[in-house]
C-alpha cells in the first residue's frame, strides 16, 4: 500500500489481484475501487477461475456483452461505458467476491458518497497515481487515469450499492448511454430490466 | 579496425503452438482439425492450450495428443474464448500460434497491432473472417489440412547480415549456398539467397566496428535479428605462393612499370600488358582472379572477398574501398601492378 499526499490529508493505494487500484483515504476504515469494475478485470477473474456451473461460460458472457458491447481497453475515447461491465446480478457475483478476498465487497452508499465527495481532489493526484500505476497495475489502468476515466462517479454508470441487504443504485449513467440530469449521491432503485446494461459495481476492501 | 571471427547457428524451421476453442458444440469439427494439423506438423507442434487459459498441455506423439485431448478438453469447455492469457504467456515465442475457433475470440480488438497477432494464424470454422480490420491471418478450416498448411508457411525471402563498419572477408556456409555482396550507401551487406528451410550454420571473417548482426525476413511479419559468436579463427591462414620462376622477371617489370620482351612473341611489350596480341596469356600459372604480388610471392583473392590494407580494402574483384569518416568510400578499381602497401602491389588478372 502506497501513501500519497492530497490537500485534505494523505491517502492511500493499493492493487487488488487484477492490478486495479483501490483507494483509501485518511480516516476511511476501508478502500474503494478507483474504476467500477471493467469488463477487462472481470475477464482477469474467468481467465483464473473458469466457469462455474452455467455462470462464467463463453455463453454466458457473450449474452452479456450483447447489451453492452465490448470493446478495447485502448480505445477509451469513444462510448467509455463499453470498458465496464454492466448486466450482472449482484447473487451472480458471490464467486468474483470471494476471488478477490474475504475482505471484498460492495460499497454502502455512504462509502460510495465519500470517494464522490473526495474525487476532485482525487484528481488532482492524477500524476502521482499514475507514477505508481507504471510499476504494479493492469495495462488499461495507467491508460485510462491519463484519459480522466476515473473515478466516474460524476458520470458513468448506474453502480449497485448494498445496505442491510437492501440492494440499489447509486450514480448517474453517462448522457450518451441515458439522457438523464440525476444528481449522482441519490441512491434509487432502477428497473433492472430496463437499466441493466448501464449498471455495474465497484468494490469496497474492508480494513482489519 | 582488427579482422575478427563470428559463427552463426540460424534455424530457420520454427517452432508452432496450437490453441483451441473450448467450445462444446463444436468440439468434434476442432478435434478433426487439430488432429489434421497435429500429424503434418510433428515435431514442430507439440503444445496445446485452450482459448481462455494460460495452462499449456505437452504430447511427444500424435498417440499422446488423441488419447488425452478429450480430458484436456473437459477440464477447459465452455471457457470464455479469451486470447490474452495466450498471447501474453507467449509474448517472447520466436514461432507461430495457430488458434482454431468458430468464432473471433472477445477481446481480439486488444491485441490490434501487436506483433503476436501478426504471428498468429486464425482457423476459423465459419465462412465469415473474424475481422476486417484487424488484417488477421485466416484461413477457412472447411479448405482443408492442405489450404492451412499453405498459410502456416512463412518462408525466408532474404537472409542477410550487416552492421556498423562491416565488410565481409571469408566465409562458409553449410549447407553451401549462393552469396552475394552488395555495397549501398557505403554499407556493405553479406546477403544469403535461397536458404535452404532447415537452417544454416555460417562461420564468417570480417572487419567492423562492432560484430555484425544476421537477418531474416519471412514473407510474414517482423524481420528477425540474430547476434552470432565470436569464434577463434575457422580459416586457415591465406597462402601466399611462389611467383613462377618463368614469369618472375615479368612481375619484376610490372612492379618498376619498365617495358618487358614478350616470352611468347619476343617483341617488347609495355608493363601492362597482360595478354600477348599475337599469342595467349602472358602470365601463364597465375590465377584469374585480384593478385596481391611481393618480388616473390602472391596470394590470390579467389576464396575470400576482401582483403584488409591499411585503412581501406581491396576486393577479389580489384575494388578499393577507403575507410573514411566512419564509412567505406569506393575509391577505384586497382590498376595493374598499382603499389598499395609497402612492398605489395595488387594486380587484377583478369582473362
Amino acid at each position: 500500500m502506497k501513501r500519497l499526499i492530497m490537500d485534505s490529508g494523505h491517502c492511500y493505494i493499493e492493487f487488488d489481484r487484477t492490478g486495479f487500484p483501490l483507494i483509501r483515504k485518511k480516516g476511511w476504515n476501508y478502500s474503494i475501487s478507483l474504476f467500477p469494475i471493467s469488463k477487462y478485470q472481470f475477464e482477469s477473474f474467468m481467465i483464473e477461475k473458469g466457469p462455474r456451473g452455467g455462470l462464467y461460460t463463453d455463453d454466458w458472457y457473450r449474452e452479456l456483452l450483447k447489451l453492452n458491447p465490448r470493446r478495447s481497453w485502448k480505445d477509451c475515447d469513444t462510448n467509455p461505458w463499453e470498458l465496464f461491465l454492466t448486466g450482472v446480478k449482484y447473487k451472480d457475483l458471490r464467486y468474483f467476491f470471494k476471488f478477490m478476498g474475504r475482505d471484498f465487497r460492495l460499497p454502502t452508499p455512504s462509502e460510495w458518497k465519500e470517494l464522490h465527495k473526495a474525487s476532485k481532489e482525487i484528481k488532482q493526484i492524477k500524476a502521482n497515481i499514475i507514477k505508481l500505476c507504471k510499476e504494479k497495475a493492469a495495462p488499461p489502468v495507467s491508460h485510462w487515469i491519463e484519459n480522466d476515466l476515473f473515478p466516474l462517479t460524476d458520470e458513468g454508470l448506474f453502480e449497485i450499492v448494498i445496505e442491510n441487504n437492501n440492494v440499489c443504485c447509486i450514480g448517474k449513467p453517462y448522457y450518451k448511454l441515458f439522457s438523464n440530469l440525476y444528481n449522482p449521491t441519490s441512491v434509487r432503485e432502477v428497473n433492472w430490466k430496463v437499466c441493466k446494461n448501464m449498471i455495474g459495481f465497484r468494490i469496497v476492501k474492508s480494513s482489519k | 579496425m582488427q579482422e575478427r571471427n563470428i559463427f552463426f547457428d540460424v534455424s530457420l524451421s520454427f517452432p508452432i503452438k496450437l490453441v483451441i476453442e473450448p467450445r462444446e458444440e463444436a468440439w468434434a469439427s476442432l478435434y478433426k482439425v487439430a488432429d489434421g494439423l497435429i500429424r503434418c506438423l510433428f515435431g514442430r507442434l507439440m503444445t496445446l492450450y485452450f482459448l481462455g487459459n494460460s495452462k499449456s498441455y505437452s504430447f511427444t506423439t500424435l498417440n499422446d495428443f488423441r488419447e488425452n485431448a478429450p480430458f484436456w478438453f473437459s477440464k477447459n469447455k465452455n471457457r470464455v474464448s479469451l486470447i490474452r492469457p495466450i498471447l501474453e504467456e507467449n509474448r517472447n515465442f520466436k514461432g507461430m500460434l495457430i488458434v482454431i475457433s468458430s468464432q473471433p475470440p472477445v477481446d481480439l480488438d486488444d491485441w490490434k497491432d501487436t506483433d503476436i497477432i501478426k504471428k498468429t494464424l486464425f482457423v476459423r470454422l465459419s465462412k465469415e473472417p473474424f475481422s476486417d480490420e484487424l488484417e488477421l491471418n485466416e484461413v477457412d478450416a472447411e479448405l482443408g489440412t492442405n489450404q492451412i498448411m499453405n498459410a502456416i508457411g512463412n518462408p525466408v525471402t532474404r537472409i542477410f547480415i550487416q552492421g556498423k563498419g562491416f565488410v565481409p572477408i571469408r566465409w562458409e556456409i553449410d549447407p553451401k549456398t549462393e552469396t552475394n555482396v552488395f555495397y549501398t550507401d557505403s554499407l556493405f551487406k553479406l546477403t544469403i539467397s535461397n536458404p535452404p528451410q532447415g537452417g544454416i550454420e555460417l562461420h564468417l571473417k570480417y572487419l567492423a566496428q562492432e560484430p555484425p548482426l544476421l537477418f531474416i525476413e519471412r514473407e510474414k511479419g517482423q524481420t528477425e535479428c540474430i547476434s552470432g559468436e565470436e569464434e577463434q579463427s575457422y580459416f586457415d591462414e591465406p597462402e601466399w605462393k611462389e611467383i613462377p620462376k618463368k614469369i618472375r622477371k615479368i612481375v619484376e617489370a610490372g612492379i618498376s612499370r619498365k617495358d618487358f620482351t614478350c616470352p611468347q612473341c619476343g617483341s617488347l611489350h609495355t608493363y601492362n600488358t597482360l595478354i600477348c596480341p599475337q599469342k595467349d596469356l602472358i602470365l601463364r600459372g597465375l590465377p584469374a582472379t585480384c593478385l596481391l604480388l611481393t618480388k616473390e610471392k602472391y596470394l590470390s583473392l579467389s576464396d575470400q572477398y576482401a582483403y584488409p590494407l591499411k585503412d581501406s580494402i581491396i576486393t577479389k574483384y580489384g575494388e578499393i574501398y577507403k575507410w573514411k569518416n566512419k564509412k567505406w568510400k569506393y575509391i577505384k578499381e586497382v590498376e595493374p601492378y598499382e603499389k598499395v602497401n609497402n612492398g605489395l602491389w595488387a594486380l587484377l588478372h583478369r582473362i
